[in-house]
């Protein structure tokens, strides 16, 4: 994936106002299936698939056997059949896991279908506009984590409503010989090409962890990110024994920031998150916000005071804790007419 | 209720009445339509002050009727105090009678019946008891509120006036009822169940409506303007009356035909709780559908009357399910009787198949009023002027909560009747959630072994009631099987919905799939509805003011929500309907999923019932003095009491082709069915049971059999001196000692209102498989009438006769078989 292609800005302000084209280059693809598909997939993601019916997509962590993540997993079910796709910069990762554990899976085999598809994400508010075109149904009808199959001159498009920008966003997955046709015909209907850098702002103002940024080279659970929401702790996947005493031993936990003042230029990670001299945490990840005019961002601190609504010093900074999201999406006052 | 095969009736409207905010009686308020005018003003009988929304379509005061019957009608006033919901109905049943000239002592009584559609009904009753509970105590509260209170009452009025004995249904799918009523009754006459139906809806004003519509942000503070200014919605009040004939029957009396029901037809939206899918799919798919029952193509419709609330969701979506169905072609003009006489919720379908029978008759267009600017639309919506047009088929659309719609075809000429299908239905699997037990076989273990769920109240808080014992159902069991994320949108009747629903799936290895999702249905019955939720809000409205109704709690208080949920995520968009019959609304529920299975409606279908526990439930029953204090004893010549409980059960009923063609085990035919009424009195059952012994006989007919054939009779006597001797007298009249065996799971499961005889029905399929039954606990002195009925009997896989009563007389009674490949 690209940092940025022409200019981080204005590439935001296409997420954020028209329609962007993120092009997901690397990303992992695996279909499961078998006898055993349904309850493979539950012991390798933080939520089980049970529930989940043809046509809906869930959200799960993969984690190591210490409870540690490994990437995020969009769970499609194809019937008796689950696609699992991952972010670009985990898909390496997550690939060498499932494959290893596969081979104990006697009913379910696991395939690497990554080099047969290419993923494109499609996401503003206008973007349902563009990918109407290539449904044969009303995009309103669409629901969020569902998606659909779709023919177009003889080639088969997955296509998901998904996003990662709190836009309304789609996923366009096209076999991989057809992708450089498919990027063409989406920025000739006006999605502009956006690299991960505006992507990742976007992420940040409404809270869609960075697992690559936020983990900062470390290992962390999901407590450390605040991601237990994707848990469900009521079924046994690899990682839930550890994540049960992950829990206990948590000494920091995340919150979200604004810098009180109207600087561009952000921390790095793991600059100190101080109170009355004394450090406290640190910070995780942060960015610049063009909406907001300030640099947000997420830091670890310690249980004491991780809570919204106070201040801190930051370097040379003060910064405030508040509750996410940091904006709200654009797309909630544009109706799908 | 018996069947009349082969030829399908064309269902004749032989008479009208509606009352609105536009006045009291049919011309009245047809020349009102006319006249463009509006009823919308400003409230007076509900304060208001605190919502956003002073307007809304009134009536005044609503008169009961009298006494005295007119020359030649055959009216008997029910006894007692009637609610306002009540006394609109019976005044419209009056002028519909007198205008109809229906001869229903000439009818077969049993032939003749009622389908209601109502979201309110007396729940101004229930908000008054608890609100007496809540600022005096137990004993500040009014037990006769409890009678007038559930939404059945109104059939019952309407039943017990004119000796309806026939099929009696209450439908509440909010705002589709009005509609569905009148498309079930024209189902019972097309497909030979009934020869005259009285159907159509009713709702009154209610703070609980309003506040919740206001909390939603759906309520326009001006007279609203649907299909114009699109800012919200006026609710109303009123009731419509049709009086649907077989046309023969009407053609043989020279009965004047206003018009015929061609057809109709429900879908479910599966998108959202309250939104209706943006694109309009469902609404589509309803009038496609109905469209195709009645022969007809969308080219031939000539007038639309549209939903059309005013809320920019509706206004948004319909056009397109419009635009959608004419493909292209200009629409037919469409319009908005709501923008006259606000929405009147369970009522709205019928008033405006009421007043689509008017347009027919007289070749008029009823308007849309409150358009700004005409010369804006981009449409014809009939803007501001009724105009003159030639009519002979109207679409009347009725959507609802949960993702229900419902689209009705009225005409004006006899057209060709479409032939329906006739597959045989088979059970092909269940789910339970019951105090005995979740799912199939820990039910029918419990029952085999001969666990008592009744006991002390362990998670039901019965401080206030006089009595404690209870039927519980372990909650953690239950959650197992509903989506952790969806949870914490149900309440408890939600839960029990989709928990049973999921389960019953699963038993029936049923193989859900998107291409698949509008064939598969559901028919929910319930007695409690969602009593917890509606519990909720009526403590605010009490105690806070209407004002501070939680927009989140208010869309699960009506009676469909928990349907429309478990529609929502199981995905199921065929026919969906919720059945309010109080304690026959589960075994109805099953017998309306066959019959829509029988004709090609759907290729299954989930039979589901559902009702809570909830301490002001037990507090109801406990102040009317209807609990066991000690242990339950069926059939007992001194009454126990009963104990109530909590449960949930669901049958996915299918064609025989789709079961066979899948493969799946199939546990038992469904055979024959019926309802009856005993025209008695609201809230009690008349005693000889002859009423109830007809509904055995008429749905042993329906499976051309005779009760020689029927092996075990599950019945539903509870503990109570009515109902227990009521079915007593009813199985001594069918059978002799030792020709029937006897089964009753209210003593081992506790009275589960419309729940516990789909359980029955549950174990009847084990019945007519394997020959068992469970024994009958709890009996200790008999009443004389059956003891030697009840003396222990051997194994017998003949049918199974699963019955159920609703107190003030309902009798629901359906016939499974052992199925046997021919």
């Amino acid at each position: 994936m690209k940092s940025v292609y022409t200019d981080t800005i204005e590439e935001y302000q296409a997420l954020r106002s028209a329609t962007g084209l993120i092009d997901y280059e690397g990303a992992g693809y695996f279909t499961v299936s078998g006898p055993g598909a349904a309850e493979f997939v539950g012991s390798v993601c933080t939520r089980p698939v049970d529930f989940l019916l043809e046509g809906q997509i869930s959200v799960a962590l993969v984690l190591r056997e210490d409870g540690t993540i490994l990437g995020e997993a969009q769970l499609h079910c194809r019937g008796a059949e689950y696609l699992i796709q991952v972010w670009p910069a985990q898909a390496d990762a997550v690939r060498a896991h499932l494959m290893a554990v596969a081979g104990d899976a006697s009913d379910a085999t696991v395939t690497d279908v990554s080099a047969d598809y290419h993923g494109f994400g499609v996401e503003g508010p206008e973007s349902f506009r563009i990918v109407q075109k290539f449904l044969d149904f009303p995009i309103a009808s669409m629901a969020y984590r569902s998606f659909a199959t779709s023919e177009r001159d003889g080639v088969e498009l997955m296509i998901s409503r998904t996003g990662v920008t709190g836009e309304y966003g789609y996923n366009v997955l096209v076999p991989t010989g057809k992708a450089a046709e498919l990027r063409e015909e989406l920025v000739g209907l006006g999605a502009r090409e956006s690299g991960i850098d505006a992507v990742d702002i976007c992420r940040m103002e409404t809270r869609f962890t960075n697992l690559e940024k936020e983990t900062a080279g470390d290992v962390a659970t999901p407590f450390d990110l605040g991601l237990q929401w994707m848990v469900d702790f009521n079924h046994e996947f690899i990682g839930s024994g550890a994540l049960a005493d992950a829990q206990q031993s948590q000494a920091r936990q995340p919150v979200c920031w604004v810098a009180d003042d109207e600087g561009t230029e952000a921390p790095s990670a793991g600059t100190s998150i101080i109170v009355g001299g004394q450090e406290v945490g640190a910070v995780t990840h942060a960015v610049f916000s063009p909406s907001l005019k300030r640099v947000i961002g997420t830091a670890r601190v310690d249980s004491t005071v991780a809570a919204s609504g106070l201040g801190f010093g930051m370097g040379d900074r003060e910064i405030q804790t508040i509750s996410a999201p940091f904006l709200v999406a654009t797309s909630f006052g544009v109706s799908m007419e | 209720m018996d069947r009349k095969e082969p030829s399908p009736e064309r269902v004749a409207i032989t008479g009208v009445a509606i009352s609105c905010a536009l006045g009291d009686g049919t011309e009245q308020v047809w020349k009102a339509i006319r006249d463009a005018q509006s009823g919308i003003s400003l409230t007076k009988r509900l304060d208001v002050s605190t919502l956003s929304c002073k307007y809304s379509g009134e009536m005044g005061d609503v008169a009961t009727p009298s006494r005295t019957a007119r020359q030649g009608e055959p009216w008997r006033r029910p006894r007692g105090r009637l609610d306002r919901a009540t006394r609109l109905v019976l005044n419209a049943a009056r002028e519909v009678f007198a205008a109809s000239e229906l001869p229903v002592t000439a009818y077969d009584p049993y032939r003749v019946g009622v389908a209601l559609g109502t979201s309110v009904g007396g729940l101004d009753e229930g908000e008054r008891f608890h609100w007496e509970l809540l600022e005096g105590g137990v004993e500040a509260t009014r037990r006769d509120r409890l009678l007038i209170y559930p939404l059945y009452t109104s059939a019952d009025a309407l039943s017990v006036a004119y000796g309806l004995k026939g099929p009696k249904v209450v439908i509440s799918n909010a705002c589709a009822a009005g509609g569905n009523s009148i498309g079930y009754a024209s189902d019972l006459i097309r497909w030979g169940r009934a020869d005259a139906m009285l159907a159509g809806g009713v709702d009154v004003l209610d703070i609980l409506s309003m506040a919740g519509f206001d909390s939603l942000k759906a309520l326009d503070p001006e007279p609203c303007a649907p299909y114009s200014r699109s800012t919200g919605l006026n609710i109303g009040e009123g009731a419509a009356l049709l009086v649907l004939e077989a046309e023969s029957a009407a053609l043989r009396r020279e009965a004047p035909i206003l018009g015929y029901i061609r057809g109709y037809a429900m879908t479910s939206d599966a998108h959202h709780a309250t939104a209706p899918d943006p694109a309009g799919n469902g609404a589509l798919r309803a009038m496609r559908r109905a469209l195709a029952r009645s022969g007809l193509q969308p080219s031939d419709v000539d007038y639309v009357n549209g939903h059309g609330t005013g809320t920019p969701a509706n206004d948004g979506a319909e056009p397109k399910a419009i635009d959608a169905l004419f493909q292209g072609a200009t629409p037919p003009p469409m319009s908005s009787t709501k923008s006259q006489i606000g929405h009147t919720l369970g009522a709205a379908g019928a008033i405006e198949a009421a007043v689509s029978v008017m347009a027919l008759r007289d070749g008029l267009l009823p308007p849309t009023i409150n358009v700004a600017d005409p010369s804006a639309l981009t449409r014809d919506i009939v803007p501001n002027a009724s105009r003159p047009a030639t009519v002979d088929t109207v679409v009347s659309n009725s959507f609802a909560f949960g993702g229900n719609n419902c689209a009705l075809v009225l005409g004006g000429r006899p057209r060709e009747v479409v032939e329906p299908a006739d597959h045989r239905v088979v059970i092909t699997g269940a789910g339970v959630v019951s105090p005995l037990g979740v799912g199939r076989q820990e039910l029918l273990e419990a029952l085999r072994t001969g666990q008592v769920a009744i006991g002390q109240a362990a998670t039901t808080d019965t401080g206030l009631s006089s009595t404690h014992l209870a039927a519980e159902v372990a909650e953690a069991a239950m959650r197992r099987h509903i989506d952790r994320a969806y949870v914490r949108r149900l309440d408890q009747l939600g839960r029990l919905v989709l928990a049973a629903t999921r389960l019953a799936l699963k038993d029936a290895a049923y193989p859900l799939s998107r291409d698949t999702s509008d064939r598969i249905g559901m028919i929910f019955g319930t007695f409690t509805g969602p009593l917890e939720t509606v519990g909720q809000l009526t403590e605010t409205i009490g105690t806070l003011g209407p004002h501070r109704v939680n927009p989140k709690l208010f869309p699960n208080s009506v009676m469909n929500a928990a349907a429309g949920h478990a529609c929502l995520s199981l995905q199921l968009r065929g026919p969906l309907s919720t059945l309010a019959t109080g304690c026959s609304s589960g075994l109805t529920g099953l017998g309306y999923a066959a019959d829509l299975v029988r004709r090609g409606e759907a290729d299954a279908m989930l039979a589901v019932s559902a009702d809570e526990l909830t301490p002001l439930l037990h507090l109801g029953f406990d102040r009317l003095g209807m609990l066991a204090d000690q242990s339950v004893h069926p059939y007992d010549t001194d009454p126990s009491g009963m104990a109530i409980g909590a449960g949930g059960a669901a049958l996915v009923v299918e064609t025989l082709e789709s079961a066979k063609a899948r493969g799946a085990t199939i546990l038992a035919e469904v055979a024959g069915h019926s309802i009856t009424s005993d025209a008695y009195r609201v809230a009690g059952n008349e005693p000889s049971g002859e009423a109830w012994a007809e509904s055995f006989l008429r749905a042993i007919a329906d499976a051309g059999l005779t009760p020689a054939d029927v092996g075990t009779v599950y019945g539903d006597a509870r503990g109570t001196a009515a109902l227990d001797r009521a079915e007593a007298r009813a199985v001594a009249k069918v059978w002799q000692p030792g020709q029937v065996r006897l089964a009753n799971l209210n003593s081992q499961t506790g009275h589960l209102h419309s729940t516990t005889a789909l359980l029955a029905a549950v174990a009847a399929t084990e019945t007519v498989s394997s020959g068992w039954a469970p024994e009958l606990l709890g009996l200790r002195n008999p009443l004389p009438e059956i003891a030697d009925h009840l003396k222990a009997a051997p194994s017998d896989t003949r049918a199974c006769l699963v019955t159920s009563v609703n107190w003030g007389g309902t009798y629901a009674t359906v016939l499974l078989s052992r199925w046997e490949d021919d």
